[in-house]
């Protein structure tokens, strides 16, 4: 059964989200893993588990943007999230 | 269901479909070729025909293997040797590290790597004797495409992974009660769907770990780049943290006396019970701090992955360092595991039989995925240039499949064939015996537009030359697979047996293979069909839009403008003092410069003109396929560029451009296309 074509968006919506799930989810799984090793004063355990689990993660935050209708509004709150992070591991 | 976990479903439906389709001809050849990948070593020596002495190669002895390296003119002092255990190739792999010693000034800064026979200890080069399990091998993760390659079979991991957690996610609900389901007698898509779904969750544990392995294996780059940043670049202190097999030492002062490196192994040995090495590194050689460390595993069953080492200073023949086998670190243990699970080194030959046997039923998996993507494309409310286009993806991907089967086994007596005093072009003879002859083999099969007809033979023609493999081995070089088996030899024995057990596979899946009703419509109604809409497409478009070829040529020209700003961007470096010379530079421009010229820029110009003036099928589909491989060219230009010189702005942009107008000339190509179908002759 090819999926329903009233689910399938446009080029420009198909692009913001490829972009947001490829790009937008490695930067934020990498940031993640990051913050993670600041907090924890210990990076080389995250560094070791980020073998696998970096990936993982990516792979899930690829999925979400195609749960959003607007694909634009999953690379604001992928961009947030990470601003937010980023900001908190200064402190 | 609700209407948003309606919309949810669909959108799991949907990914897992796309990423599937889309990586399903690499993934294939990945699986495919790592099979075989599993089991290279013996295949090398199976080519070879020498008999393996696994034991007696494993007892290395160091010094004289030094002996030979020095005898070869190389300089030792202040070197690391990496060196790797031999394998039934019965070679050991050395890997000498630029010199640390700072007080020379004319510092060899060079890292050689080579080969020391295990038992003559003779040096030959890595590539010396280019083996077929190498060539498979390294299409595994796509090393014949220079730089990209890896990163492209990463990524395939990577939309495998997620073909494989949406696939669980859609099935989720049903995954017991569907694994039991079998409806051969059903219509031929829930067959396909059945057998996917089935053999899909059987593999399901087997191909998660691969996907996920091999993400790390092939694109590390990712997991080092935020790992950098914790260690705020300081990389020597994290590769002490995080690999600690990798410690250096700075060099001390050179020795009075090198001692001995033999008797540290049979040390460790005594001491850990099974204990197999896999590498051992010989640091700081011929400094007074010399250092003689072995990673190994411990080869009982008590344990997955006990990985132990034993770092010696050479001088006092102490232990300075160690790590116990049956002692867990999380931090060494994780790559151990990533690596024993990708690799199935852990279980000896019954492991890798069980990989051998999962890889192919994955191929399955990937075919039958692909099948029901097809079936369910089968309909009349697509429209016919579409289902055009979705048969022709299936031709080829059936025909890249199926093929690859005959033509390995082919390669395979050819590798045998070779004889030994033609080693140095051993390389060249195997990529056209498996490449060149490939690409005929494929095309055939794709212009047949026929499916069955692939598959069968295809599965016929492996069969057969897959019986003669042990035919031709056995009487070029008497190592018929019953006397191996008598001699011991499994090393060798075993390439023969899975050739047998392969075909025997095929001959029985050939015996069950039924002749499928013909397609409706068919080719030739579907063209016809298509011909009808593109008429109606046509008359509806205004006239300008029409001829097509002259936004062709511009297009054509745009991209030979794009390549002459791209060499010309390559000289301005002359401004900043950047010498024009090459290293290697003989005055004379050589003929390969030339090829490049007139494969780019020439032919470009040539077809811009061409294509105003030419119009015929053979024509279009000439230019089309070049403007197809210019794309993926152009493509790779882009790719190859940003990871080498990123700081290179004008010249990147000058690249992006050019992937776009390969992108509209092929985009053009199909407009002109209808065009052609509705008016033959103007």
């Amino acid at each position: 059964m090819p999926a329903n074509s009233k689910h399938l968006s446009s080029p420009e919506q198909r692009f913001a989200k490829l972009s947001a799930g490829l790009l937008g989810g490695y930067l934020l799984s990498a940031t993640l893993h990051y913050v993670l090793g600041i907090w924890l004063g210990n990076p080389a355990y995250v560094v070791v588990t980020s073998i696998y689990s970096l990936y993982l993660v990516w792979m899930l935050l690829f999925i979400v943007p195609y749960l959003f209708t607007n694909g634009w509004k999953a690379w604001a709150y992928y961009l947030g999230i990470m601003l937010a992070l980023l900001l908190l591991s200064t402190l | 269901m609700t209407d948003s976990g309606k919309r949810n479903y669909h959108v799991f439906f949907h990914l897992h479909t796309v990423s599937g389709i889309v990586i399903s001809t690499a993934l294939f050849i990945i699986f495919f070729c790592g099979a075989f990948a599993l089991i290279k070593d013996e295949i090398t020596a199976w080519e070879k025909g020498k008999r393996v002495f696994q034991e007696e190669a494993l007892n290395i002895d160091y010094d004289r293997a030094i002996d030979s390296i020095k005898v070869a003119d190389y300089d030792l002092y202040g070197r690391d040797l990496r060196i790797l255990v031999p394998d039934a190739k019965q070679e050991i792999y050395f890997q000498l590290s630029e010199s640390q010693d700072s007080t020379i000034t004319f510092k060899d800064d060079q890292v050689y790597y080579f080969y020391v026979d295990a038992h003559e200890y003779t040096l030959s080069a890595y590539y010396a004797f280019y083996s077929i399990g190498e060539l498979i091998y390294r299409l595994h993760f796509f090393s014949q495409i220079p730089y990209v390659g890896i990163y492209l079979a990463g990524f395939v991991a990577f939309f495998f992974l997620l073909a494989i957690v949406s696939g669980v996610i859609i099935h989720w609900k049903k995954i017991v009660s569907n694994f039991y389901l079998f409806r051969p007698l059903a219509k031929v898509k829930t067959v396909w769907t059945d057998a996917h779904t089935a053999l899909g969750v059987i593999g399901l544990p087997f191909q998660f770990v691969f996907a996920l392995t091999s993400c790390f294996l092939c694109m590390s780059i990712f997991v080092l780049a935020p790992a950098n940043l914790m260690y705020k670049g300081n990389q020597s202190q994290m590769m002490e943290e995080v690999r600690p097999m990798m410690k250096a030492y700075t060099l001390g002062n050179p020795a009075q006396s090198i001692g001995s490196l033999n008797g540290f192994m049979e040390e460790v040995q005594n001491r850990w019970e099974g204990f197999r090495p896999v590498q051992v590194y010989i640091r700081n050689y011929g400094a007074d701090n010399m250092i003689f460390q072995v990673d190994g595993m411990v080869m009982n069953q008590k344990k997955f992955v006990a990985h132990g080492r034993a770092v010696y200073d050479v001088a006092s023949r102490e232990l300075i360092a160690q790590k116990l086998p049956d002692e867990w670190n999380y931090l060494e243990g994780v790559e151990t595991v990533v690596r024993a699970l990708h690799f199935g080194d852990w279980g000896g030959y019954t492991l890798k039989i069980v990989y051998f046997i999962l890889a192919l039923i994955t191929c399955f998996v990937i075919i039958s995925g692909v099948l029901i993507w097809l079936t369910a494309r089968e309909k009349k409310s697509i429209s016919p240039s579409q289902r055009l286009f979705n048969r022709k993806v299936g031709h080829v991907f059936i025909a890249i499949c199926m093929s690859i089967y005959p033509v390995t086994a082919f390669a395979m007596i050819v590798a045998r064939l070779i004889p030994r005093e033609m080693d140095a072009s051993r390389q060249s003879i195997l990529y056209l015996a498996f490449f060149v002859i490939g690409l005929f083999v494929v095309l055939f099969f794709r212009f047949k537009r026929n499916n069955h007809f692939t598959t069968r033979y295809s599965l016929l023609a492996g069969a057969v030359l897959g019986l003669l493999i042990p035919l031709v081995n056995g009487m070029v070089s008497g190592n018929w697979f019953w006397t191996m088996l008598a001699e011991n030899q499994i090393e060798i024995a075993l390439v023969d047996m899975v050739w047998i057990s392969l075909s025997a596979t095929a001959l029985f899946t050939l015996s069950k293979l039924k002749k499928p009703e013909p397609l409706v419509p068919s080719h030739e109604e579907l063209l016809a069909m298509q011909k009808e809409e593109f008429i109606n497409e046509l008359t509806a478009l205004p006239k300008t839009e029409k001829t097509m070829k002259y936004k062709i040529a511009i297009l054509w020209l745009a991209s030979a403008i794009g390549f002459i700003l791209h060499g010309m961007y390559g000289l301005y470096g002359v401004y900043y003092h950047e010498s024009l010379m090459m290293e290697d530079a003989t005055g004379e421009v050589p003929l390969a410069h030339h090829l490049w010229r007139v494969g780019l820029e020439g032919m470009a110009f040539l077809l811009s003109v061409l294509c105003l003036e030419l119009r015929a099928r053979w024509f279009y589909w000439t230019a089309f396929t070049w403007a197809i491989l210019h794309g993926l060219f152009n493509v790779y230009h882009l790719a190859t560029a940003l990871m080498y010189e990123p700081s290179n702005l004008s010249e990147i942009l000058a690249l992006a451009v050019m992937v776009v107008i390969s992108v509209f000339l092929i985009k053009a190509f199909r407009e002109w296309n209808k065009e052609l179908i509705v008016n033959p002759e103007e």
